[in-house]
């Protein structure tokens, strides 16, 4: 068998009239007869042809289509939030972000406020009725009743869209509990979550309960928190509280803007900023810097 | 699945694709950054933490990620969790697979499922009530606003002569057919309960609790956390330590116990076992009124805040017996190919995860599965093949003196040793041993009396005959039948790859590992060899085998000339199929005085194809953003609620023609992106 290789080799060797022998230190480099070729290759073949890719087959044909039915059904929920990319940074060559770096790809994402509607477009229109405004927070409040157990307690104000900003914003308050119960006699009826009111007394019969589940939830861990967590929660303290109660009114008079602007805040926030580097030991200004950025 | 760059990018990517881009910029920053808490998450992506607390409660939602809060700190953690974003490519995949195996209805409530995330059943039933219900009324009155209802329709009708569909869904209803619940009437409500029922009873749907947030690991470590209060002496001395470990098990396989506790639940309530409702179907030829109670459909009623959720590994086992059904199809033939899609149905009846590792938490009974390994009779097998299929095409004929029945039926009791990759010369020798059981063969195998009686005529070609001869007499035909499947399953337990193992007297079972591990050789190979050529591969082929080769011997054994097999090997070895190895043989390692070892790492080698599937899957995925950019106003137009559904009547003629080219586009992208995720399944997730 080898002997037959190495006449196969050194075969090679004779027939090969172009190129030099190996360089020591490569693997067989021992072998004289051994020609190496180190003539540059040509770095794109003269004619390309690429392979085309077969038919789908029925069961992939089916699976896109799902998907894309899936897709599109996603998307036109509340939860969705579009893709929203700086105007400055978008162009024919290449729309897709550049990853170098953090700071490139946060710049790149599109930031909505005041600052960066467009005045020509903004005026209310008769086909803005068929276009999704650009959603850059997922509606969370009116979406559906969550089952906040599997949830973070940090999250629960989030879920009732009555977050409000800084960094413990999300946590559900006294006031916001109370408060949030009454809005929700007020305002919120149970068959509108999905925009469309097709009633059903057996089913409406069990949404009840398990509100009346929810409140408990509540109530358990409301005292819970009562209990342990008091040394986190008193920085937020009393000056907090007279903030969020505006806040809260403001929110309740206009809603409609604050759906435009309020939660849509803009990326850039310098009070914020500050808040974040730091530890909480600024909690009592936090109330402040927030109301005074958002209105 | 290991994280690489490009994974990290695609798992952005798709759930930007599908759930937006807060999302996907929450779960990009914690792939990035690993776990970290709303703070950090804020610093990182320049959102405030508003937008990054919304982000992570969407992605909670959908399952995205894990979290833990500290007790003490009260500070919440988060982690991304890289599988299940990556499964949102299956998402189409997953939803064909149900609908073929389970019905409409269970596909539309998957569908729900993944709009919803985590979900209470009320509140699950009600949302499909609301949405399916609108639906079939908008196909009969052709309303406009629907996401294509035309597409689902006629996607459900093409369903019904797939030769692979295991028609459970005829038997869900109680006696009701599908075609008239479809399009008369709203869906019942029974009827959604009851397929949620046969769900989570398959494990396709699980039941959620707050463990399953945290990550395996973390859940770990907290169980052993609480069990060290139990000793308050520390844990020292191999006494204590193994009584620790094992009050850890066991707090483990609790918590495997209470999530599993409905589906067992409904399991026992024995209706939805499909086995046997086709066992009554089969033996009173009909289905019977006598069963059909409202049991399982009626133990959800009861728990209407159970909170469900999609699960990925089950959909997985499905998908991966639709890969093998098609490989065998491809060995063997059609027919075959469907017995064998009936043996795996019915024998992953109980196996509910395709891959396990140490933090998998399990239920005794799934180990005991997992471990021994499952199988099935000839019987159940049969149970579960649909009557279309004609098992008597697709067998040649040979006479019975030509037929070593000994071999044929030769039982094989233990499973084949899993090929590695090299270097397990010396364990196949014990592996013989183990295997040479040979004394043992299946004599039930043996032709049923009354053929053998019969006019000699089943030695000709059988499908002609069956037909007018045995439709008639119900049973006989059946042994009959079950004779022919048999034979089939013979031809899947004689074929090379092994499809199917006769392990037992009229027991079947499947060996998944070295069956996997064959295809993901079979896609190895025809990946070199459309790379480096047959060369290549015949090296590549024998560097598997052999194990380390020295590059004097090599030649020798590929038939090949020395510079060759250079050249290749070194081309072999920039693309990263191919490692060498240097020993050398003294202290002065001079290129003639060492030897140069080639081998084949299969592990590196895998990971690495896969990042290149990633890569390529993530550059689909940004040339589809391209084109889009390059239509954007054709894209803004199809936006528009009013023009969404009816863009044939809505759109000017050249609009709409680009339309159909951007559509056309996406396909393409898409199918690539799901034909390269056929690979990723294979090479990692099955």
């Amino acid at each position: 068998m080898s002997g037959r290789g190495g006449r196969g080799g050194r075969g090679g060797g004779r027939g090969g009239s172009r190129g030099k022998p190996a360089p020591p230190g490569m693997p067989g480099g021992d072998d004289p007869s051994l020609i190496v070729n180190d003539q540059p290759q040509e770095t794109y073949p003269k004619s390309y042809k690429p392979p085309v890719a077969p038919h789908l087959t029925p069961s992939e044909e089916r699976a896109s289509a799902f998907f894309f039915s899936f897709r599109r059904a996603y998307h036109n929920t509340l939860l969705y939030t579009h893709r929203h990319i700086n105007g400055e940074f978008l162009s024919a060559k290449d729309p897709v972000l550049p990853r170098h770096g953090q700071s490139q790809i946060n710049a790149r994402y599109g930031v909505k406020n005041r600052a960066t509607v467009d005045p020509f477009l903004s005026v209310p229109m008769y086909s803005h009725r068929f276009v999704d405004d650009t959603r850059t927070l997922p509606k969370l409040r009116d979406a559906r009743p969550w089952v906040k157990d599997l949830f973070p307690e940090e999250l629960w104000a989030t879920l009732d869209g009555k977050d409000t900003g800084g960094p413990r914003g999300g946590i559900q308050t006294k006031e916001n509990t109370s408060r949030g119960t009454k809005r929700r006699l007020h305002g919120d009826d149970d068959d509108e979550q999905y925009g469309d009111g097709e009633d059903d007394e057996e089913i409406l019969g069990w949404g009840r309960s398990q509100r009346r589940r929810e409140n408990e939830t509540e109530e358990e861990r409301r005292a819970r928190i009562e209990g342990a967590g008091k040394d986190a929660d008193n920085e937020d303290g009393d000056t907090g509280d007279a903030d969020e109660e505006d806040e809260e009114e403001m929110e309740l008079e206009d809603d409609e803007y604050d759906s435009a602007e309020d939660e849509d805040g803009g990326d850039y926030n310098a009070e914020a900023y500050f808040d974040n580097g730091d530890d909480d030991d600024f909690g009592d200004d936090d109330g402040v810097g927030e109301s005074a950025m958002d209105f | 699945m290991l994280v690489t760059r490009n994974a990290a990018d695609l798992c952005a990517l798709l759930v930007n694709e599908l759930y937006g881009q807060l999302a996907s910029r929450i779960i990009a920053a914690l792939l990035a950054r690993g776990r970290s808490n709303v703070r950090d998450l804020s610093l990182h992506t320049s959102l405030n933490p508003k937008q990054v607390r919304h982000g992570l409660a969407l992605v909670i939602q959908h399952n995205l990620i894990f979290y833990q809060t500290d007790r003490e700190t009260a500070v919440t953690t988060y982690e991304a969790n890289p599988q299940a974003a990556y499964h949102l490519v299956r998402v189409g995949k997953v939803l064909d697979v149900i609908g073929r195996n389970y019905g409409v209805t269970a596909r539309n409530l998957v569908n729900d499922l993944l709009m919803l995330g985590n979900v209470e059943i009320a509140e699950l039933v009600r949302y499909h009530r609301l949405k399916h219900g609108r639906k079939k009324a908008a196909v009969n009155g052709n309303d406009a606003n629907d996401h294509g209802p035309g597409l689902d329709h006629e996607l459900d009708n093409g369903n019904a002569d797939d030769p692979f569909d295991n028609d459970l869904h005829h038997a869900n209803g109680n006696g009701v057919t599908h075609s008239t619940a479809d399009n008369e009437t709203p869906i019942q409500v029974d009827e959604i309960y009851d397929t949620l029922a046969q769900l989570i009873a398959a494990g396709v749907v699980e039941t959620v609790s707050s463990t399953m947030f945290q990550s395996p690991q973390d859940l770990k470590a907290s169980i052993e956390q609480e069990c060290t209060q139990e000793f308050p002496n520390g844990v020292r001395g191999a006494k204590v330590i193994s009584e620790f470990d094992a009050m850890v098990k066991s707090q483990i396989k609790a918590i495997g116990a209470e999530r599993s506790m409905t589906k067992r639940k409904l399991q026992e309530s024995a209706m939805y076992e499909p086995s046997n409702i086709k066992r009554r179907k089969l033996a009173n030829g009909g289905m019977s009124n006598g069963f059909a109670g409202d049991s399982g459909g009626s133990i959800l009623r009861d728990e209407p805040n159970t909170i469900v959720r999609l699960n990925f590994d089950k959909c997985l086992v499905e998908l991966r017996n639709q890969k093998l059904t098609e490989h065998a199809e491809d060995f063997v033939g059609e027919t075959t190919a469907q017995v064998y899609a009936a043996l795996l149905a019915s024998l992953c009846k109980k196996v509910y995860r395709c891959q396990h590792d140490q933090h998998t938490i399990m239920t005794e009974e799934e180990e005991e599965t997992y471990f021994t390994g499952v199988r099935v009779t000839t019987e159940e097998v049969f149970d579960h093949l649909s009557p279309d299929v004609d098992v008597s095409s697709g067998i040649g004929t040979a006479s019975e003196e030509h037929i070593d029945i000994r071999f044929a039926e030769k039982i094989r009791k233990y499973p084949p040793q899993v090929q590695g990759s090299h270097l397990q010369e010396t364990l196949d020798a014990g592996d013989e041993i183990l295997g040479s059981d040979d004394e043992d063969y299946d004599a039930t195998g043996e032709r049923p009396k009354t053929q053998v009686n019969g006019n000699g005529g089943w030695t000709a070609h059988n499908g002609t005959k069956s037909d007018g001869d045995y439709s008639g007499e119900g049973h006989s035909s059946r042994i009959e039948q079950i004779y022919q499947m048999r034979q089939h399953l013979l031809i899947l337990a004689e074929a090379k790859q092994q499809f199917v193992r006769h392990c037992g007297h009229n027991e079947w079972t499947v060996d998944f590992g070295t069956l996997i591990q064959q295809l993901r050789y079979a896609e190895l190979d025809t990946m070199i060899e459309d790379n480096f050529g047959r060369q290549g591969l015949r090296l590549t082929r024998i560097l598997r085998e052999k194990g380390k080769l020295d590059d004097k011997t090599l030649p020798a054994m590929a038939l090949m000339r020395k510079p060759d097999v250079h050249v290749k090997m070194a081309e072999m070895e920039m693309a990263g199929f191919l490692e060498v190895q240097e020993v050398p043989r003294d202290n002065n390692r001079a290129a003639n005085r060492t030897m140069f070892f080639w081998f084949f790492d299969e592990a590196r080698t895998l990971r690495r194809v896969l990042d290149n599937g990633y890569k390529s899957m993530v550059r689909c995925l940004e040339r589809l953003e391209v084109e889009r950019y390059k239509k954007r106003h054709v894209v803004s137009l199809t936006e528009r609620k009013d023009v969404q559904g009816n863009e044939e009547q809505m759109l000017r003629g050249d609009v709409y023609n680009e339309y159909l080219e951007l559509v056309d586009i996406e396909k393409k992208l898409f199918s690539q992106v799901s034909r390269l995720d056929d690979l990723v399944s294979i090479f990692q997730d099955f």
